[in-house]
C-alpha cells in the first residue's frame, strides 16, 4: 500500500516544506543583518502576486563573473529564489558558487541536501551534505539544546533531513534515533507523527505507529497524510473496513484542496485494500478513479494495479488500454527519464504478452522489468518484489517458449535439432530463475511473507505462484500452508493455498489427492474474478489427464473459451474431429497443439480445403485450413499455406496466440 | 607365491610437492572461476560456502585419481554422496518446526548445500578426469577459454566499458579500457597454452628432484620441455645428468618474459591507436575527429557500429528552458563547409569562425555577434572521458577556459564553455532569409558552392515545390530524406575511389547513416541556393541525464546540415529517420552517471567522504545468502563428526571383523594411520620394509615387525593360509606402546590431521 502515499507525504509536500522552511531561515538571516522589521515580515509572506517582490527573473545566472561581489547570503538568497521558480539547475550551480566561496558555511549544505532530496532523488549525497551541515552547524553553535530560536529552527531542520536521507537510504533504525533526538530537544512540527509513523511501520512496530498516527490525526497534523498513514497501518493490522473509512475521509480531504490535493493516493491504496479483501469491482473502480485524476494518471502505481487486476480476470484488451493512458500521460514529462515506472510497466505488459501466447515478447519485456533501474524511493513495494514477480513470470515464459518452439514451428529432425540448444539454454535459465526466486522469497523478503495471497506491494502472480512451491518438499510446504491459513481468515484465499498445496502434490507424485485439491478449487473458483485460477488448475489437470478421456475434454473446452493460448504455452493437446481429407496426414499434427481424434463428437473441428491461389500472374495451390467450432461462440480460424506444413504452422498460430487488443 | 599388483598401473603420483602445487593451482583456478561465473549470473549461495566446496572437490578428485578405484567406484562414490545428501533432505523436510521464521529453514539450508554439493561433485569429477585422462586437460583448457571468452564478451558491439570490473581496473591504472581489454585478451591467449603445457601429460613432471634441486634444474635446463617430459625409456631425468650440462637458462627466462610482456603491452596500445586514429570514426556512427583544413572526419564506408563507450560527461550549469530542439541537445565539435569534389571538409580558417575548433587542452575566447537575436547564454563544463582532438560546446561557444580536473585519471580533459545558444521557436524562423547580408561575395560563394551532379538539384527542386522560403525549403528536405530514407549502419555501397559516395545513397537504395544524410541535405540545399555547411559533434537526449549531468558516448556523435538563417546564425536541418534498420537506441548506464557524479561533485576537502562512513545502508549489502552462522558451525560440526568417524574406522576397525586375516591388516593399517597423524608416512617408491625401518629409528625398534606377513597377505593371498592369533596381539602391543611413547598432545593434534584419511582410499600407501 505503500505506494503513491509517500509520494505525496515525502517527495512532494515535504520538499516544499523543506523549501519554505529554509526559505524562512534564510530570512531570518538576512533580517538578523539588516535589521528591516518591515522588510522580514514582507518577506516572510511572500505574494505571488506582488508585483515588487523579486523573482527569478532579475537574478543572472549566466554571467561568470556576475556573482564574483556576491556574498553567501546573497547566493543562497538568490538560489532559493531559484529553486522555488523551479529553474533547479540554476539554483544548483548557485548553491555550489557559495559552497566554494565558503566550505565552512552549513546553510549552503543545508540547501544541498534539500535540493538532491527533493529534485534529484540522490540520496545518498544529500545525507552526505546533511551530515557534514551538521558537523559544521554543531561546530559553529556547539553542542544541543539551543535556547537560540533560530538555531533551534535550523538544528530541527538539520534533523528532520536526516532523518528523512536515513528513511530513503532503508535506515529506518538510524531514521527513528534521529525522530526520538528531535523529539528530545522539545522539536514538533507537522510531519512529525506521519514520519514517525511511517519509521515504525517499517520497522514491524505497527501497533505502536498506529498510535502515532491517530494522536497525529487527532493534533490535525497534516490531516491527507497522516490519515492515509493510518489507513495503510489498520490495513496492514488487518483492520480493513476501518482503513478504508480512513482512507475514504483521506480521499475528502485532499479532494477538498482542489489542485493543490492529491487524492489518487489514497484511492489508491483503499483500491489495495479491497483486492485484498477479494473486492475486486470496487478495487477497480477505485484505481479508475485514481487513473482518472491528475495526480494518479502520471503514476504507474495505480495503473499498475489495474493492470494486474485485469490480468488476472484475463482482460487483456483493458490492461493494453491502461498501459497505452499511462504512457501517454506521461509523455507530458518529456523530461522524465522513465525510473520510476519503466521497469513496472514492462513488467504488466510482459505479463499481458505471457498469457495471450506472445512468449517471445513477453521474455524480452520482462527481462527488460529485470534489468530496468527502478526508482521505488519510499513506495512499499521494493527491488525484490519487483525483482521476484518478474523473475517467476519469466521463468514461466521461458518455459512457455519452449513448447511454442515445439508446437509451433516447422516440425522435421533438422528443426527440432536446431531448436535444441535454445531450448535447452530456456530450460536451465527458467529452472535457475525459479530456484533463485525462492531463495528471494525466502531469505530477502521475511520468510516468504508474500506468501500471504494478495500481500500489499507484492508483485507476484498469485494464482500461478504454485508453480515456486513445486520444488518445496510436500511436507514443509504443508507446514507453510497451514500456518498461512490459521493467520489468514479470508475465505476466498483458501483457493489459492489450496492451489498451491494440490500443484505440489501432483508435482511430486501425490496425484490423486492433487487433483482432489485442483478441482476442488475449480469447482469453487468465482466467475469472472478467478479466471486465471481457473486458467491455472485447468492445465495441471488436463497435464494430469489422458487426452482420450471425456473429462480431458471437457476440461480442454472450457480452457479454450478461457485462455486458448495457455494450450500451445503448456504443450498440451486440443482434441479436435477432422474431416477425411485429413486422414493420410494425422502424423504431421503429432507436434502441434492438436489432437486429431473422430472417436467421439467434439466440440471442435478441423478441416482442409485447397484452392487455387493466383500471384504474379502464377497460379499454385494452396492449402487451406481451418478450425471451427460447433457452437460457434467464438468464430472460426484459419490457416493458410503453400503446402500442408505451412498451414499447420499458420493455423496454430492463429489459433493458440490471442490479440490482446481485442 | 606369485606377486601380482593390486591396482591398475595408473599414473602414480610423480612428486608430492609438484603434485599438491597443480592441485593448489587448480583448485584457486576453479576458485577464481566460480567467482567469475558468480559475477555473471549471481548464485545466490555464497562463495564461502561454494568455494572450500570446490576446493575440496578439488583436493578429493586429485586424490581418488590417484587410488586405486575405478570408474565405475568413483561414480559410486558420487551417487552415493547425492542420494545421502537426498536422504538427509527428506529426512529434514520431517523435522517439525513449528516457528513461522524456522519452517523454511531447512528447505533454503539445502537449497544451498545442494549447490555446495553440485560444485564439489562437479570439481571432484573434473579432477578425476583431469588425472585420469589425458585429452581431459584440452577439454579443461577449451571451457576455460570460452569462459574467458564470455566474461570479457560484454565489450562486443564497441561496449569498451564491458565488462566494468575490467575498465575500472583500466581507469583506476589509468589506462583507456580498450587496452585493458586487449592486454587481458593476450594474457588469456599467451596463459592458455602455457597452462596447457604445464599440465599435458608429457609435461607432468617425473620424479623430478625435490626441493631447491627441482628448481634449479629447471632454471638451467636449455630445453624446459626436457625437463618435464617423460624419456621414451622411462628413464628417469636426475640433476646432473645431461641436463645440466646445458647452459643456465634462466636469462633466457627473463628475456622471454620481458619480451612476452613487452608484446602483450606494445600490441594493447597499437591496437588502441589504431582503433582511435583510424577506426574510430567507424565505430562512432562514421564521425571520427579528423581536423585540418581540407580533411574532414566523415567516412562514408560501413560503420562498424555503434559503441557504446563513454566519451564525456556534461553538466550544464544552468537551465537552458529556451532548447528549441528539447529534449535534444546539439553540441558542435566543428564544420565542414568546404566542397572537395566528392565530401565536405574542413575549410580555411577564415571560415566557419563561430566553431573553436581549439584542443580541449586550450582556451579560447570568441567575439560576440551582435547580430544574432534570440539567444540565450548557457554554461557548461565538459569532463572528457576519451581523447578528444576538438572541444566540443553548444552552439555557439563565447569562452572556453580549462578546469581543474576530479583526482580520478579517468578524466582526460575538462572545461567550461559558455555558449550563447538558441533560444527560440522553430516555427518563428520559417519567414527569415538564410544567409547574411555582411558576408563577402567570397564567403559567400563558399557556403553556396554546389554539387556538380545536376541530379542534386533536379530532385530538391522537385522536393521543395510548394515551399515558399529557404527556411521551409531546408525543412522540407530533411522531412523529404526522413521519411523515405532507412538509417543503417550497413550500408553497403560499392562505391570507388573518385566517386560520390552520396549517389548510392539518395539516387539508389535510400540507405545510410548520418554522414550521408548530411551530405545530401547539404547538396541538395546549396543547389537551391541556400547557404549549408555540416555539423558535427554529439546530439544527446536530455530525457536520460540526472541533475543537469549528461553521459555522451561514442554512439552519441553525429553530422547535421546547418542552415545560415539571417539573425539567428547556424541552424541544424537534421533529419529522423522514420525507418531505422541498425542503431539500436540504448539506455543510458544510470549507475555509471552517478558514479562519475559523485566524482564530479565537491572535491574531498570540501565534502569529505569519511561524512558518511559509519552510516548504516550506504555500502551494498554483500552478496551473501547464508542463513545465519549456525549454518557454517553446523558444516564444522558435520565434518568434525566425519573425520572422528573415519579416524575412528582406521584406528579400531580391526575390532570389527573376526577374520584373523582382516584383523592383521586392519590392525597394521591403523597403526600406519597413526605414524601418518604423527608425521611419519610412507614415501613414494618405499617399500614396507624401508619405511620400517625409517619407523623404527624414529619411534623405536620392531614397530612394524609383521610387515613381512602383511605383504604377504597383500601380495600373495592365496599363500597364506593362517594368520597366527599372537602377531595381530603383537601389533595391538606395538600399537600401545606407540602411543605410550608420544606425547598426549600430539595425539590430539594428529587427530585432526587429514593425511591418514588418505590410506582409507589408497591401500597401497599402508
Amino acid at each position: 500500500m505503500v505506494s503513491m502515499l509517500e509520494r505525496v507525504a515525502h517527495i512532494n509536500r515535504q520538499p516544499r516544506a523543506i523549501a519554505i522552511f529554509i526559505f524562512l531561515v534564510l530570512c531570518g538571516v538576512m533580517r538578523a543583518q539588516a535589521g528591516a522589521f518591515v522588510a522580514e515580515v514582507r518577506a516572510d509572506l511572500r505574494d505571488p502576486l506582488d508585483p515588487f517582490a523579486q523573482d527569478s527573473s532579475s537574478i543572472s545566472t549566466t554571467d561568470e563573473h556576475a556573482d564574483d561581489n556576491k556574498t553567501i547570503e546573497e547566493l543562497l538568497w538568490e538560489a532559493n529564489i531559484l529553486l522555488d521558480d523551479q529553474r533547479l539547475l540554476d539554483g544548483r550551480s548557485k548553491l555550489l558558487k557559495a559552497l566554494q566561496r565558503d566550505p565552512k558555511e552549513y546553510r549552503t549544505y543545508m540547501m544541498l541536501a534539500g535540493y538532491y532530496m527533493q529534485h534529484v532523488g540522490h540520496f545518498r549525497l544529500a545525507l552526505k551534505y546533511t551530515k557534514q551541515a551538521l558537523t559544521l552547524f554543531e561546530a559553529k553553535n556547539g553542542k544541543p539544546p539551543f535556547t537560540d530560536t533560530r538555531l533551534r529552527a535550523e538544528h530541527a531542520q538539520l534533523l528532520y533531513l536526516l532523518s528523512q536521507a536515513r528513511l530513503n537510504l532503508d535506515n529506518y533504525q538510524g531514521s527513528l534515533d534521529v525522530l526520538d533526538e528531535y523529539t528530545s530537544y522539545g522539536y514538533y512540527s507537522i510531519w512529525y507523527p506521519g514520519t514517525r509513523a511511517w519509521v515504525l511501520m517499517k520497522l514491524g512496530r505497527v501497533e505502536e505507529a498506529i498510535r502515532v498516527a491517530r494522536l497525529g490525526a487527532l493534533a490535525g497534523a497534516e490531516p491527507g497524510r497522516t490519515l492515509n498513514m493510518l489507513g495503510i497501518l489498520l490495513s496492514m493490522h488487518g483492520e480493513r473496513e476501518s482503513s478504508l473509512n480512513v482512507f475514504q475521509d483521506a480521499v475528502a480531504i485532499e479532494m477538498s484542496l482542489g489542485p493543490q490535493g492529491q487524492p489518487a493516493t489514497p484511492l489508491n491504496n483503499s483500491g489495495e485494500v479491497y483486492k485484498e479483501i477479494f473486492q475486486e469491482d470496487r478495487a477497480e473502480a477505485a484505481w479508475r478513479k485514481a487513473t482518472s485524476l491528475p495526480d494518479g494518471c502520471e503514476h504507474v502505481l495505480a495503473s499498475l494495479n489495474l493492470s494486474l487486476l485485469y490480468i488476472d480476470q484475463l482482460r487483456f484488451k483493458r490492461v493494453n488500454e491502461v498501459m497505452n493512458q499511462f504512457e501517454s500521460c506521461v509523455a507530458q514529462f518529456p523530461l522524465r527519464n522513465g525510473e520510476e515506472h519503466r521497469a513496472l510497466e514492462s513488467l504488466a505488459r510482459g505479463r499481458a504478452d505471457l498469457h495471450t501466447g506472445r512468449t517471445a515478447a513477453a521474455i524480452q519485456r520482462l527481462e527488460k522489468a529485470i534489468e530496468d533501474r527502478q526508482w521505488f524511493g519510499k513506495i512499499g513495494t521494493s527491488a525484490e518484489d519487483l525483482k521476484a514477480g518478474a523473475m517467476i513470470s519469466l521463468a514461466q515464459a521461458l518455459r512457455a517458449h519452449n513448447q511454442r518452439l515445439i508446437n509451433l514451428h516447422k516440425s522435421g529432425f533438422f528443426a527440432r535439432l536446431a531448436a535444441l540448444p535454445q531450448r535447452a539454454a530456456n530450460e536451465i535459465r527458467a529452472a535457475w530463475l525459479m530456484r533463485r526466486t525462492r531463495q528471494l522469497l525466502i531469505e530477502e523478503l521475511s520468510n516468504f511473507e508474500d506468501l500471504y495471497v494478495r500481500n500489499t506491494d507484492s508483485m507476484l502472480e498469485y494464482p500461478t505462484l504454485g508453480e515456486v512451491l513445486r520444488e518445496i518438499p510436500a511436507r514443509i510446504l504443508e507446514r507453510k500452508l497451514k500456518l498461512e491459513t490459521a493467520a489468514d481468515d479470508r475465505s476466498p484465499a483458501k483457493l489459492f493455498y489450496r492451489l498451491y498445496l494440490g500443484e505440489n502434490y501432483l508435482a511430486n507424485g501425490r496425484s490423486t489427492e492433487g487433483r482432489r485439491l485442483v478441482t476442488e478449487v475449480l469447482d469453487s473458483a468465482r466467475e469472472k474474478y478467478d479466471n486465471l485460477i481457473k486458467v491455472h488448475a485447468l492445465e495441471l489437470l488436463l497435464a494430469e489427464l489422458n487426452p482420450a478421456d471425456g473429462l480431458y475434454q471437457r476440461y480442454a473446452e472450457q480452457l479454450f473459451m478461457l485462455n486458448r493460448a495457455k494450450f500451445a504455452n503448456r504443450g498440451l493437446k486440443l482434441p479436435v474431429n477432422f474431416d477425411s481429407a485429413l486422414t493420410a496426414h494425422r502424423d504431421q499434427f503429432e507436434d502441434t497443439p492438436f489432437m486429431l481424434d473422430n472417436t467421439n463428437r467434439l466440440p471442435f473441428a478441423l478441416e482442409l480445403r485447397k484452392a487455387p491461389k493466383t500471384s504474379a500472374g502464377k497460379t499454385e495451390e494452396q492449402w487451406i485450413l481451418r478450425l471451427s467450432q460447433l457452437n460457434a461462440s467464438i468464430g472460426t480460424f484459419e490457416g493458410r499455406g503453400t503446402d500442408l506444413d505451412e498451414a499447420i504452422s499458420s493455423v496454430v498460430e492463429s489459433v493458440f496466440t490471442e490479440d490482446p487488443t481485442a | 607365491m606369485s606377486v601380482h599388483p593390486a591396482r591398475p598401473p595408473f599414473i602414480e603420483i610423480p612428486n608430492r610437492r609438484i603434485f599438491m602445487l597443480v592441485v593448489f593451482l587448480r583448485a584457486c583456478f576453479m576458485c577464481t572461476l566460480l567467482v567469475l561465473i558468480n559475477h555473471l549470473i549471481p548464485l545466490g549461495t555464497s562463495l564461502r560456502l561454494l568455494m572450500p566446496a570446490v576446493g575440496c572437490g578439488v583436493i578429493v578428485g586429485s586424490v581418488l585419481a590417484f587410488s586405486t578405484l575405478r570408474t565405475r567406484g568413483f561414480l559410486s562414490l558420487l551417487l552415493a554422496a547425492y542420494l545421502i545428501f537426498h536422504l538427509l533432505r527428506i529426512f529434514a523436510a520431517w523435522i517439525p518446526f513449528a516457528s513461522p521464521e524456522l519452517v523454511l529453514r531447512p528447505f533454503v539450508i539445502f537449497e544451498h548445500l545442494g549447490l555446495a554439493l553440485f560444485a564439489f561433485g562437479f570439481a571432484t569429477a573434473l579432477s578425476w578426469i583431469f588425472w585420469r585422462h589425458r585429452q581431459a586437460s584440452t577439454l579443461e583448457i577449451l571451457c576455460l577459454g570460452a569462459l574467458a571468452v564470455t566474461l570479457l564478451a560484454g565489450h562486443r558491439n564497441y561496449n569498451f566499458q564491458n565488462p566494468q570490473l575490467l575498465s575500472s581496473l583500466a581507469w583506476d591504472f589509468g589506462l583507456q579500457p580498450l587496452t585493458a581489454l586487449v592486454a587481458a585478451g593476450l594474457i588469456i591467449l599467451a596463459f592458455v597454452p602455457g597452462y596447457l603445457l604445464a599440465i599435458s601429460p608429457p609435461g607432468r613432471p617425473q620424479q623430478l628432484p625435490v626441493g631447491r634441486a627441482r628448481w634449479r634444474t629447471l632454471l638451467s635446463s636449455r630445453d624446459l620441455r626436457a625437463v618435464w617430459r617423460t624419456p621414451a625409456d622411462n628413464t628417469v631425468i636426475r640433476v646432473g645428468d645431461q641436463v645440466q650440462r646445458g647452459r643456465p637458462a634462466w636469462p633466457w627466462v627473463i628475456a622471454l618474459l620481458i619480451l612476452v610482456f613487452g608484446g602483450i603491452a606494445g600490441i594493447s596500445r597499437g591496437v588502441f591507436l589504431y582503433y582511435s586514429r583510424e577506426a574510430l570514426s567507424r565505430t562512432a556512427n562514421g564521425v571520427g575527429q579528423e581536423k585540418g583544413e581540407g580533411l574532414s572526419p566523415l567516412t562514408f564506408h560501413s560503420a562498424l557500429g555503434s559503441s557504446n563507450q563513454p566519451a564525456a560527461v556534461v553538466r550544464l550549469e544552468g537551465d537552458y528552458r529556451e532548447n528549441p530542439y528539447s529534449p535534444m541537445l546539439y553540441l558542435r565539435e566543428g564544420a565542414l563547409s568546404e566542397f572537395a569534389g566528392n565530401e565536405m571538409t574542413q575549410a580555411a580558417r577564415e571560415f566557419d569562425q563561430d566553431v573553436s575548433g581549439i584542443d580541449p587542452g586550450s582556451n579560447y575566447q570568441g567575439t560576440e555577434d551582435a547580430t544574432l537575436l534570440q539567444r540565450v547564454p548557457v554554461v557548461q563544463s565538459v569532463y572528457l572521458l576519451t581523447e578528444h582532438k576538438t572541444a566540443f560546446t553548444l552552439d555557439y561557444p563565447l569562452s572556453i577556459n580549462q578546469l581543474k580536473l576530479p583526482e580520478d585519471k579517468r578524466f582526460r580533459a575538462g572545461y567550461r564553455a559558455y555558449s550563447i545558444a538558441p533560444g527560440w521557436v522553430l516555427d518563428s524562423i520559417a519567414d527569415l532569409e538564410t544567409g547574411d547580408p555582411r558576408w563577402s561575395q567570397q564567403v559567400r560563394e563558399h557556403y553556396l558552392k554546389p554539387h556538380p551532379d545536376p541530379r542534386y538539384r533536379e530532385l530538391a527542386e522537385k522536393i521543395v515545390r510548394d515551399a515558399p522560403s529557404n527556411v521551409q525549403k531546408s525543412g522540407a528536405i530533411s522531412e523529404y530524406l526522413s521519411k523515405n530514407a532507412t538509417y543503417t549502419l550497413t550500408p553497403n555501397h560499392d562505391v570507388k575511389d573518385g566517386e560520390d559516395p552520396v549517389v548510392p545513397f539518395l539516387f539508389g537504395d535510400m540507405r545510410g547513416y548520418c554522414v550521408h544524410f548530411a551530405h545530401a541535405t547539404v547538396y541538395m540545399l546549396r543547389a537551391l541556393g541556400i547557404p549549408a555547411r555540416i555539423g558535427t559533434g554529439y546530439l544527446t537526449d536530455l530525457s536520460q541525464s540526472k541533475d543537469g549531468h549528461i553521459l555522451l558516448r561514442m554512439s552519441d556523435r553525429h553530422a547535421w546540415a546547418e542552415v545560415y538563417v539571417a539573425g539567428r546564425g547556424w541552424l541544424p536541418f537534421d533529419t529522423q529517420p522514420e525507418k531505422v534498420e541498425s542503431h539500436a537506441d540504448t539506455q543510458i548506464d544510470m549507475k555509471l552517471l552517478e558514479e562519475l557524479m559523485g566524482i564530479l561533485g565537491p572535491g574531498e576537502e570540501i565534502l569529505p567522504n569519511k561524512t558518511i562512513e559509519a552510516e548504516a545502508g550506504i555500502e551494498p549489502p554483500s552478496v551473501s545468502y547464508l542463513p545465519d552462522r549456525s549454518l557454517i558451525y553446523m558444516l564444522a560440526a558435520l565434518l568434525l563428526i566425519l573425520l572422528s568417524v573415519a579416524k575412528l574406522y582406521m584406528r579400531y576397525g580391526w575390532a570389527l571383523t573376526s577374520d584373523p586375516r582382516t584383523r592383521l591388516r586392519r590392525s597394521y593399517a591403523s597403526i600406519v594411520s597413526l605414524l601418518c597423524d604423527l608425521g611419519l608416512e610412507r614415501r613414494f617408491g618405499e617399500t614396507r620394509e624401508e619405511f620400517r625401518e625409517r619407523a623404527s629409528r624414529r619411534f623405536g625398534p620392531d614397530l612394524l615387525r609383521l610387515t613381512a606377513l602383511v605383504n604377504a597377505l597383500k601380495y600373495a593371498p592365496g599363500g597364506v593360509t593362517t594368520v597366527d592369533r599372537r602377531a595381530v596381539d603383537a601389533l595391538r602391543s606395538a600399537d600401545r606402546k606407540l602411543v605410550r611413547r608420544t606425547a598426549k598432545w600430539r595425539h590430539a593434534l594428529g587427530w585432526f590431521n587429514p593425511a591418514s584419511l588418505v590410506l582409507i582410499f589408497s591401500r597401497s600407501r599402508w
